[in-house]
Protein backbone atom coordinates (compact mmCIF):
# COMPACT_ATOMS: atom_id res chain seq x y z
CA UNK A 1 0.00 0.00 0.00
CA UNK A 2 2.98 2.35 1.01
CA UNK A 3 4.35 1.77 -2.41
CA UNK A 4 1.22 2.01 -4.07
CA UNK A 5 0.84 5.90 -2.77
CA UNK A 6 4.93 6.20 -3.59
CA UNK A 7 4.26 5.76 -6.95
CA UNK A 8 0.90 8.22 -6.83
CA UNK A 9 2.70 10.50 -5.72
CA UNK A 10 5.93 10.22 -8.16
CA UNK A 11 3.39 10.12 -11.01
CA UNK A 12 1.79 13.03 -9.56
CA UNK A 13 4.69 14.94 -9.15
CA UNK A 14 5.73 14.12 -12.62
CA UNK A 15 2.88 15.34 -14.21
CA UNK A 16 2.83 18.66 -12.71
CA UNK A 17 6.44 19.05 -13.46
CA UNK A 18 5.37 17.83 -17.54
CA UNK A 19 2.65 20.51 -17.39
CA UNK A 20 4.75 22.87 -15.49
CA UNK A 21 7.37 22.53 -18.55
CA UNK A 22 5.07 22.82 -21.46
CA UNK A 23 3.83 26.09 -20.36
CA UNK A 24 6.64 27.82 -19.17
CA UNK A 25 8.84 27.33 -22.27
CA UNK A 26 6.54 28.47 -24.61
CA UNK A 27 5.65 31.56 -22.52
CA UNK A 28 9.46 31.99 -22.37
CA UNK A 29 10.20 32.25 -26.39
CA UNK A 30 6.99 33.83 -27.02
CA UNK A 31 8.39 37.08 -24.41
CA UNK A 32 11.97 36.79 -26.36
CA UNK A 33 10.20 36.97 -29.90
CA UNK A 34 6.86 39.54 -29.38
CA UNK A 35 7.55 43.41 -29.69
CA UNK A 36 5.07 46.17 -28.92
CA UNK A 37 4.49 48.56 -31.54
CA UNK A 38 4.63 52.10 -30.44
CA UNK A 39 1.44 54.67 -30.85
CA UNK A 40 3.64 56.67 -32.99
CA UNK A 41 4.17 53.73 -35.36
CA UNK A 42 0.67 52.60 -35.00
CA UNK A 43 -0.49 56.01 -36.08
CA UNK A 44 1.95 57.12 -39.21
CA UNK A 45 -0.03 56.36 -41.64
CA UNK A 46 -2.69 59.18 -40.75
CA UNK A 47 0.21 61.63 -39.27
CA UNK A 48 1.85 61.25 -43.40
CA UNK A 49 -2.19 61.59 -44.91
CA UNK A 50 -2.24 64.76 -42.73
CA UNK A 51 0.67 66.11 -44.21
CA UNK A 52 -0.15 64.98 -47.63
CA UNK A 53 -3.82 66.23 -47.78
CA UNK A 54 -2.32 69.71 -46.29
CA UNK A 55 0.08 70.58 -48.82
CA UNK A 56 -1.97 69.33 -51.66
CA UNK A 57 -4.66 71.68 -50.43
CA UNK A 58 -2.41 74.95 -50.53
CA UNK A 59 -0.96 73.76 -53.50
CA UNK A 60 -4.77 73.87 -55.01
CA UNK A 61 -5.03 77.56 -53.57
CA UNK A 62 -1.76 78.48 -55.01
CA UNK A 63 -3.16 76.79 -58.73
CA UNK A 64 -6.41 79.38 -57.69
CA UNK A 65 -4.52 82.38 -57.14
CA UNK A 66 -2.72 82.10 -60.02
CA UNK A 67 -5.87 81.82 -62.18
CA UNK A 68 -7.04 84.95 -60.53
CA UNK A 69 -3.82 87.09 -61.13
CA UNK A 70 -3.67 86.37 -65.02
CA UNK A 71 -7.48 87.10 -64.95
CA UNK A 72 -6.71 90.38 -63.74
CA UNK A 73 -3.82 91.30 -65.31
CA UNK A 74 -5.82 90.67 -68.61
CA UNK A 75 -8.86 92.92 -67.20
CA UNK A 76 -6.38 95.46 -65.95
CA UNK A 77 -4.74 95.73 -69.29
CA UNK A 78 -7.93 96.04 -71.38
CA UNK A 79 -8.98 98.92 -68.94
CA UNK A 80 -5.67 100.51 -69.50
CA UNK A 81 -5.84 99.93 -73.50
CA UNK A 82 -9.63 101.85 -73.37
CA UNK A 83 -7.98 105.03 -70.97
CA UNK A 84 -5.66 105.54 -73.62
CA UNK A 85 -7.86 105.04 -76.62
CA UNK A 86 -10.36 108.09 -74.85
CA UNK A 87 -7.57 110.33 -74.04
CA UNK A 88 -5.96 110.20 -77.67
CA UNK A 89 -9.38 110.65 -78.53
CA UNK A 90 -10.18 113.76 -76.22
CA UNK A 91 -6.51 115.64 -77.23
CA UNK A 92 -7.23 114.57 -81.13
CA UNK A 93 -10.91 116.12 -80.72
CA UNK A 94 -9.27 119.91 -79.22
CA UNK A 95 -6.43 119.80 -81.60
CA UNK A 96 -8.97 119.56 -84.49
CA UNK A 97 -10.73 122.47 -83.21
CA UNK A 98 -7.60 124.24 -82.56
CA UNK A 99 -6.41 123.84 -86.12
CA UNK A 100 -9.92 125.24 -87.50
CA UNK A 101 -9.11 128.10 -85.87
CA UNK A 102 -5.55 128.22 -87.03
CA UNK A 103 -7.31 127.59 -90.43
CA UNK A 104 -9.36 130.77 -90.38
CA UNK A 105 -6.15 133.10 -89.45
CA UNK A 106 -4.97 132.11 -93.31
CA UNK A 107 -6.24 134.76 -95.35
CA UNK A 108 -3.62 133.73 -98.40
CA UNK A 109 -3.46 130.73 -100.38
CA UNK A 110 -0.04 130.57 -99.05
CA UNK A 111 -0.81 130.95 -95.71
CA UNK A 112 -3.79 128.50 -96.43
CA UNK A 113 -1.11 125.72 -97.82
CA UNK A 114 1.22 126.38 -94.61
CA UNK A 115 -1.45 125.81 -92.40
CA UNK A 116 -2.71 122.52 -94.21
CA UNK A 117 1.51 121.51 -94.34
CA UNK A 118 1.89 122.64 -90.36
CA UNK A 119 -1.43 120.02 -89.33
CA UNK A 120 -0.13 116.88 -91.48
CA UNK A 121 3.27 117.57 -89.97
CA UNK A 122 1.82 117.75 -86.20
CA UNK A 123 -0.23 115.08 -86.87
CA UNK A 124 2.36 113.13 -88.61
CA UNK A 125 4.85 113.62 -85.27
CA UNK A 126 1.50 112.59 -83.01
CA UNK A 127 1.04 109.54 -84.45
CA UNK A 128 4.69 108.76 -84.74
CA UNK A 129 4.98 109.52 -81.14
CA UNK A 130 2.14 107.21 -80.36
CA UNK A 131 3.66 104.66 -82.13
CA UNK A 132 6.65 104.73 -79.69
CA UNK A 133 4.22 105.07 -76.59
CA UNK A 134 2.62 101.37 -77.78
CA UNK A 135 6.15 99.91 -78.24
CA UNK A 136 7.66 101.17 -75.23
CA UNK A 137 4.04 99.65 -73.73
CA UNK A 138 4.07 96.56 -75.04
CA UNK A 139 7.93 95.92 -73.92
CA UNK A 140 6.85 96.90 -70.35
CA UNK A 141 3.82 94.62 -70.27
CA UNK A 142 6.36 91.69 -71.67
CA UNK A 143 8.58 92.42 -69.21
CA UNK A 144 6.34 92.06 -66.71
CA UNK A 145 4.95 88.76 -67.88
CA UNK A 146 7.74 87.49 -68.34
CA UNK A 147 9.06 87.70 -64.92
CA UNK A 148 6.02 86.50 -63.61
CA UNK A 149 6.69 83.06 -65.54
CA UNK A 150 10.47 83.21 -63.78
CA UNK A 151 8.87 83.58 -59.78
CA UNK A 152 6.05 81.14 -61.41
CA UNK A 153 8.83 78.26 -62.51
CA UNK A 154 10.80 79.08 -59.31
CA UNK A 155 8.29 78.53 -56.83
CA UNK A 156 7.04 75.41 -58.44
CA UNK A 157 10.83 73.99 -57.70
CA UNK A 158 10.72 75.26 -54.56
CA UNK A 159 7.28 73.42 -54.01
CA UNK A 160 8.24 70.19 -55.38
CA UNK A 161 11.31 69.67 -53.16
CA UNK A 162 9.20 70.86 -50.12
CA UNK A 163 6.54 68.01 -51.14
CA UNK A 164 10.05 65.87 -51.55
CA UNK A 165 11.26 66.27 -48.48
CA UNK A 166 8.28 65.94 -46.37
CA UNK A 167 7.56 62.43 -48.28
CA UNK A 168 11.43 61.44 -47.58
CA UNK A 169 10.81 62.57 -43.79
CA UNK A 170 7.41 60.13 -43.67
CA UNK A 171 9.35 56.93 -45.72
CA UNK A 172 12.47 57.20 -43.50
CA UNK A 173 9.97 57.08 -40.41
CA UNK A 174 8.10 54.13 -41.59
CA UNK A 175 11.17 52.08 -42.63
CA UNK A 176 12.34 52.66 -39.00
CA UNK A 177 9.20 51.74 -37.77
CA UNK A 178 9.09 48.40 -39.68
CA UNK A 179 12.96 47.88 -38.32
CA UNK A 180 12.01 49.63 -34.84
CA UNK A 181 8.34 49.31 -34.17
CA UNK A 182 8.80 50.11 -30.14
CA UNK A 183 10.98 52.74 -30.93
CA UNK A 184 8.65 54.96 -31.14
CA UNK A 185 9.93 58.43 -29.33
CA UNK A 186 13.37 58.61 -31.28
CA UNK A 187 11.66 57.82 -34.45
CA UNK A 188 9.24 60.58 -33.83
CA UNK A 189 11.87 63.06 -33.14
CA UNK A 190 13.87 62.55 -35.62
CA UNK A 191 10.42 62.97 -38.02
CA UNK A 192 9.77 66.09 -36.69
CA UNK A 193 13.54 66.95 -37.58
CA UNK A 194 13.36 66.07 -40.91
CA UNK A 195 9.65 67.74 -41.57
CA UNK A 196 11.22 70.98 -40.10
CA UNK A 197 13.94 70.96 -41.74
CA UNK A 198 12.22 70.96 -45.40
CA UNK A 199 9.52 73.31 -44.10
CA UNK A 200 12.68 75.96 -43.21
CA UNK A 201 14.59 75.35 -46.26
CA UNK A 202 11.32 76.15 -48.43
CA UNK A 203 10.34 79.19 -46.30
CA UNK A 204 14.09 80.98 -46.57
CA UNK A 205 13.91 79.82 -49.87
CA UNK A 206 11.25 82.03 -50.32
CA UNK A 207 12.23 84.77 -48.84
CA UNK A 208 14.62 84.84 -51.36
CA UNK A 209 12.58 85.87 -53.76
CA UNK A 210 10.39 88.15 -54.23
CA UNK A 211 12.04 90.51 -56.58
CA UNK A 212 8.81 90.59 -58.87
CA UNK A 213 8.29 94.61 -57.55
CA UNK A 214 11.58 95.89 -58.13
CA UNK A 215 11.39 94.46 -61.64
CA UNK A 216 8.47 95.72 -62.69
CA UNK A 217 10.15 99.45 -61.53
CA UNK A 218 13.08 98.37 -63.71
CA UNK A 219 10.89 97.93 -66.49
CA UNK A 220 8.93 101.51 -66.09
CA UNK A 221 12.06 103.08 -65.65
CA UNK A 222 13.17 101.71 -68.98
CA UNK A 223 9.23 102.61 -70.22
CA UNK A 224 9.59 106.01 -69.12
CA UNK A 225 12.90 106.73 -71.01
CA UNK A 226 11.33 105.77 -74.35
CA UNK A 227 8.58 108.23 -74.12
CA UNK A 228 11.20 110.71 -73.23
CA UNK A 229 12.97 109.87 -76.48
CA UNK A 230 9.65 110.07 -78.17
CA UNK A 231 8.98 113.19 -76.72
CA UNK A 232 12.04 115.00 -77.65
CA UNK A 233 12.07 114.00 -81.15
CA UNK A 234 8.02 115.16 -81.53
CA UNK A 235 9.65 118.78 -79.79
CA UNK A 236 12.23 119.02 -82.20
CA UNK A 237 9.73 117.66 -85.56
CA UNK A 238 7.11 120.34 -83.96
CA UNK A 239 9.43 123.54 -83.58
CA UNK A 240 10.25 122.78 -87.40
CA UNK A 241 6.51 122.91 -88.40
CA UNK A 242 5.97 126.16 -86.17
CA UNK A 243 9.05 127.42 -87.21
CA UNK A 244 7.94 127.36 -91.15
CA UNK A 245 4.37 128.61 -90.19
CA UNK A 246 5.65 131.13 -88.61
CA UNK A 247 7.81 132.41 -91.35
CA UNK A 248 4.72 131.59 -94.05
CA UNK A 249 2.56 134.33 -91.94
CA UNK A 250 5.36 136.88 -90.31
CA UNK A 251 3.42 137.01 -87.41
CA UNK A 252 4.89 135.51 -84.58
CA UNK A 253 1.20 136.03 -82.74
CA UNK A 254 0.89 132.55 -84.70
CA UNK B 1 11.93 187.04 -46.08
CA UNK B 2 11.54 184.78 -48.46
CA UNK B 3 11.83 181.50 -47.18
CA UNK B 4 14.00 179.19 -49.48
CA UNK B 5 11.95 176.29 -51.32
CA UNK B 6 13.41 173.12 -51.07
CA UNK B 7 13.25 171.01 -54.70
CA UNK B 8 13.04 167.06 -55.53
CA UNK B 9 11.55 164.33 -53.84
CA UNK B 10 12.37 163.66 -50.10
CA UNK B 11 13.88 160.42 -49.77
CA UNK B 12 10.74 158.53 -48.15
CA UNK B 13 9.17 159.56 -51.42
CA UNK B 14 11.74 158.69 -53.94
CA UNK B 15 11.72 154.90 -52.15
CA UNK B 16 7.91 154.89 -52.63
CA UNK B 17 8.62 155.58 -56.31
CA UNK B 18 11.27 152.70 -56.69
CA UNK B 19 8.60 150.11 -54.41
CA UNK B 20 6.05 150.96 -57.17
CA UNK B 21 7.72 150.53 -60.68
CA UNK B 22 9.19 147.47 -59.21
CA UNK B 23 5.65 146.01 -58.05
CA UNK B 24 4.60 147.31 -61.58
CA UNK B 25 7.25 145.76 -63.67
CA UNK B 26 7.11 142.46 -61.75
CA UNK B 27 3.20 142.44 -62.59
CA UNK B 28 4.33 143.02 -66.58
CA UNK B 29 7.06 140.52 -66.18
CA UNK B 30 4.06 137.93 -64.98
CA UNK B 31 1.51 138.26 -67.66
CA UNK B 32 4.44 138.26 -70.28
CA UNK B 33 5.48 134.83 -68.79
CA UNK B 34 2.22 133.68 -68.67
CA UNK B 35 1.44 134.47 -72.18
CA UNK B 36 4.71 132.77 -73.91
CA UNK B 37 4.97 129.55 -71.10
CA UNK B 38 5.80 126.42 -72.75
CA UNK B 39 4.46 123.63 -71.03
CA UNK B 40 7.30 121.30 -70.39
CA UNK B 41 6.54 117.74 -71.82
CA UNK B 42 7.80 115.10 -69.03
CA UNK B 43 6.49 111.73 -67.87
CA UNK B 44 5.86 112.64 -64.56
CA UNK B 45 2.35 112.00 -63.24
CA UNK B 46 -0.42 114.97 -63.48
CA UNK B 47 -3.75 114.70 -61.78
CA UNK B 48 -5.69 117.32 -63.15
CA UNK B 49 -5.91 118.68 -66.65
CA UNK B 50 -5.03 122.22 -67.11
CA UNK B 51 -7.26 124.26 -69.62
CA UNK B 52 -5.36 124.66 -73.09
CA UNK B 53 -6.36 127.79 -74.49
CA UNK B 54 -7.52 127.20 -77.98
CA UNK B 55 -6.74 130.36 -80.20
CA UNK B 56 -5.43 129.09 -82.97
CA UNK B 57 -2.20 129.62 -82.26
CA UNK B 58 1.07 127.22 -82.77
CA UNK B 59 1.66 127.56 -78.93
CA UNK B 60 -1.72 126.12 -78.24
CA UNK B 61 -1.06 123.11 -79.96
CA UNK B 62 2.29 122.66 -78.49
CA UNK B 63 0.17 122.86 -75.35
CA UNK B 64 -2.47 120.10 -76.38
CA UNK B 65 0.25 117.82 -77.58
CA UNK B 66 2.50 118.13 -74.94
CA UNK B 67 -0.82 118.12 -72.16
CA UNK B 68 -1.64 114.74 -74.79
CA UNK B 69 1.33 112.70 -73.49
CA UNK B 70 1.82 114.04 -69.69
CA UNK B 71 -1.70 112.82 -69.46
CA UNK B 72 -0.99 109.03 -71.68
CA UNK B 73 2.50 108.91 -69.37
CA UNK B 74 0.06 109.68 -66.53
CA UNK B 75 -2.04 106.84 -67.24
CA UNK B 76 0.81 104.49 -67.60
CA UNK B 77 2.33 105.35 -64.11
CA UNK B 78 -0.98 104.71 -62.59
CA UNK B 79 -1.29 101.62 -64.32
CA UNK B 80 2.12 100.49 -63.24
CA UNK B 81 1.08 100.47 -59.85
CA UNK B 82 -1.69 97.96 -60.54
CA UNK B 83 0.65 95.57 -62.61
CA UNK B 84 2.91 95.61 -60.10
CA UNK B 85 0.48 94.87 -56.96
CA UNK B 86 -0.94 92.17 -59.14
CA UNK B 87 2.03 90.50 -60.21
CA UNK B 88 2.77 89.84 -56.25
CA UNK B 89 -0.77 88.61 -56.20
CA UNK B 90 -0.41 84.66 -55.13
CA UNK B 91 2.48 85.87 -52.89
CA UNK B 92 0.52 84.95 -49.87
CA UNK B 93 -0.28 81.44 -51.24
CA UNK B 94 3.16 80.46 -52.46
CA UNK B 95 4.33 81.39 -48.65
CA UNK B 96 0.54 79.47 -46.71
CA UNK B 97 2.31 76.17 -48.26
CA UNK B 98 5.18 76.57 -45.90
CA UNK B 99 2.50 76.35 -42.94
CA UNK B 100 1.71 73.21 -44.40
CA UNK B 101 2.32 71.50 -41.23
CA UNK B 102 3.38 72.06 -37.44
CA UNK B 103 5.92 68.93 -36.94
CA UNK B 104 5.73 69.61 -33.40
CA UNK B 105 2.03 68.03 -33.29
CA UNK B 106 2.84 65.02 -34.65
Amino acid sequence: MNQLSKASRRLSLLTIGTVLAMTAVPTVSMAATTTKESPFCTNLSSVSGKVTNNLTSLENKLTSARTDREQQITANRAKWDQEIKDNRAKWDQQRQDNFAKLEAKATTDDQKAAVKTYESTILSAVATRRQAYNTAREIFRSGVNAAIATRHNTIDSQVAAFNSSANAAVAKAQASCQATPNDGPAIRTKFQADLKAARETFQNARKDDDKVGDTVKQLAATRNASFKAANMAFEATAKIARDTLKAAFKNTSI
Amino acid sequence: MKLKTERGFSGIEALIIVVIVGVLGGVGYWVYSQNHKKTPISSSIQTSTPTIKLDGTTQSVDNLTNQDANMEASIDGKYENTEQSTARAANQAAQNIGGAYDESTF
